[in-house]
C-alpha cells in the first residue's frame, strides 16, 4: 500500500518561481545546506505546472514575473489556493517591492511571510525552515485525520476521497479499476467468545495482509470490521485473485493469542467496467460501491470465506 | 578590455567582498562577469527610449545585487526602477520625470559598478 507516513518522510521540497536567473543561483547556493530539494521555476505558467506536479512544502514567489508591472505572483498565489492539491502548500513572497500594500495583499491571498530582496542568507533560511515546519505540522495532522487509529489503514473518509478521485482518474484514461469489500466472518462471535482484545487483535492482523499488496493500491477501513480495497488500473479478474491470496491468507493464520481460533472473510468485487456496462449514467461512485456490496452480501449467503465478484451482468464469479 | 572586465580584477573585487567564504566569493565573480552587460543593457534600453528594457534590467540588479555583496549596486538599481515606477503613478501627472533625473541615476549606476574595482573590490557607497 502507499505508507501513510512516507510524504512525512520525504525531503522538504521547495519551489522558487522567480524571473531572476541572479536570484536563482542565490538561492541554490543558500539553501544547498538546508536539506531541501529546491526546483526553480522561471514564469508562472511553469512554477504552477511543477507545483501541480511537485507537491512542494514551500514555494518562494515572485511578485513581478515576466514582463515588468504584471503582478503575476499574486495570480499563481490565487491559482495555487484555488486548487486543492496545492490549497496548503506554504507560501513565501520574496520580492523587491517595499510596498506595504503588496504586503498586505499578499498576506491577505494566503502567503505565509513576505522577505524583501535583496535578502539577508541566513534570515532566509531561518524562514524557509520555519515554513518547513509549519507545511510538516499540517501534513501530519491532515494524515492523522485520514488514518484509522485501531489499523493503521485510511479510514472512511479518505476511502470516499480517493475512490472518487480514482475513479475519475480511470474515467479519463480509460484504465480498469476495482473495488474489494471484505467483511470478517462471525465477528461479534469472536468478540463474544474470546474479548475485545483478540477482536482488535484480528482486526489489526487483517489489515496487515490488506496492506500487503502493491504500493498504488489503497486498502482502508471502511468500518467496524469492514474493509475496502482499491486497486486502480486492475481489472475484476486481477482484482478476484488478489482478493482471493488474502482470503487463503487470513483463513490459514496461525492465533498465538487463542489457541484453536480461525478467522475467515469474505470478499465481495465491483470494477468501473462493469459498472459502466450495466448502469450507464449512474453515479459511478456509489455504483461501484454498492455492487461491490452486493458481491459481498452474495458471498455472504453463499456461505462465507469465500469472494464474489461482480464483473460483468451475466457472470456472477465465485471462488472459495 | 576596460578594468571593470578583466578577470584578475574580477576575481580581487569578489574575493574582497567575501574574504571568510570562497564559495560566495566565487558567485560574487560569476555576478561581476555579468555586471558589466546588465548595465550596458540598460543603458541601451535608455538610449533607445525603451523604458521596459531599462526596468526589466533595473529591477533584477535590485532585487539580486546585495546579495552576491554588491548593495551599492543594488541601491543604484532601485533608484533607477523607482523613477522609473514613479513615472507610472498618478503623481507622474504633476511631477513628471525629468529625462535628466534618470539619465543621472544610471550615471550613479555605471559609477558604482567602475568604483567596485577603484580600491581593489571593497564595498564603497557614494551619495548621488
Amino acid at each position: 500500500m502507499s505508507d501513510p507516513v512516507d510524504i512525512l518522510d520525504r525531503t522538504p521540497r521547495v519551489l522558487a518561481i522567480d524571473d531572476c536567473p541572479l536570484v536563482h543561483g542565490l538561492l541554490q547556493h543558500h539553501l544547498r545546506r538546508e536539506g531541501v530539494e529546491l526546483h526553480l521555476a522561471s514564469t508562472a505558467a511553469e512554477g504552477l505546472e511543477l507545483a501541480k506536479r511537485l507537491d512542494p512544502d514551500v514555494v518562494l514567489l515572485d511578485i513581478e514575473l515576466g514582463p515588468l508591472g504584471v503582478s503575476d505572483g499574486f495570480a499563481v498565489l490565487s491559482e495555487l489556493k484555488r486548487s486543492p492539491s496545492t490549497a496548503e502548500t506554504v507560501v513565501i513572497f520574496l520580492s523587491a517591492s517595499g510596498a506595504t500594500g503588496d504586503r498586505v495583499r499578499a498576506l491577505d491571498l494566503g502567503a505565509i511571510d513576505f522577505v524583501s530582496k535583496p535578502f539577508e542568507a541566513a534570515e532566509l533560511c531561518a524562514r524557509v525552515r520555519s515554513a518547513v515546519r509549519l507545511r510538516g505540522m499540517v501534513r501530519m495532522l491532515a494524515q492523522k485525520a485520514s488514518i484509522d487509529g485501531l489499523t493503521g489503514l485510511w479510514n472512511r473518509a479518505h476511502f470516499d476521497r480517493r475512490l472518487a478521485e480514482e475513479c475519475s482518474e480511470s474515467r479519463r484514461y480509460g484504465r480498469s479499476i476495482s473495488l474489494v469489500l471484505a467483511d470478517i466472518d462471525h465477528f461479534k462471535r469472536i468478540n463474544d467468545e474470546h474479548g475485545h482484545p483478540v477482536g482488535d487483535a484480528v482486526i489489526g492482523r487483517f489489515a496487515k495482509i490488506l496492506a500487503t499488496g502493491r504500493a498504488s493500491d489503497i486498502p482502508c477501513r471502511y468500518g467496524g470490521e469492514e474493509f475496502a480495497l482499491i486497486l486502480p488500473g486492475v481489472s475484476a479478474s486481477a482484482a478476484l485473485e488478489v482478493a482471493e491470496r488474502i482470503r487463503r491468507r487470513l483463513a490459514e493464520e496461525r492465533w498465538a493469542c487463542r489457541d484453536g481460533l480461525r478467522v475467515t472473510a469474505s470478499f465481495g468485487i465491483a470494477d468501473l467496467d462493469a459498472i459502466e456496462a450495466t448502469s450507464p449514467g449512474e453515479p459511478i461512485v456509489a455504483s461501484l460501491v454498492s455492487s461491490a456490496d452486493e458481491a459481498l452480501y452474495r458471498a455472504k449467503a453463499a456461505g462465507r470465506d469465500r469472494v464474489y465478484c461482480l464483473a460483468a451482468p451475466q457472470s456472477l464469479r465465485r471462488t472459495g | 578590455m576596460d578594468g571593470a572586465s578583466h578577470p584578475t580584477t574580477i576575481r580581487a573585487a569578489g574575493a574582497a567582498r567575501f574574504p571568510d567564504d570562497p564559495e560566495m566569493a566565487e558567485l560574487a565573480e560569476l555576478f561581476l562577469e555579468g555586471l558589466a552587460a546588465r548595465i550596458a543593457a540598460i543603458r541601451e534600453g535608455w538610449e533607445a527610449q525603451d523604458l521596459a528594457q531599462v526596468r526589466f534590467g533595473s529591477h533584477q540588479l535590485r532585487g539580486a545585487a546585495g546579495g552576491y555583496g554588491f548593495p551599492e549596486i543594488g541601491e543604484a538599481a532601485g533608484l533607477v526602477e523607482d523613477l522609473l515606477r514613479h513615472s507610472e503613478s498618478e503623481v507622474f501627472e504633476t511631477h513628471p520625470l525629468s529625462s535628466e533625473d534618470l539619465a543621472a541615476a544610471i550615471d550613479l549606476l555605471e559609477r558604482r559598478h567602475r568604483a567596485v574595482f577603484a580600491n581593489g573590490g571593497a564595498s564603497e557607497r557614494r551619495n548621488p
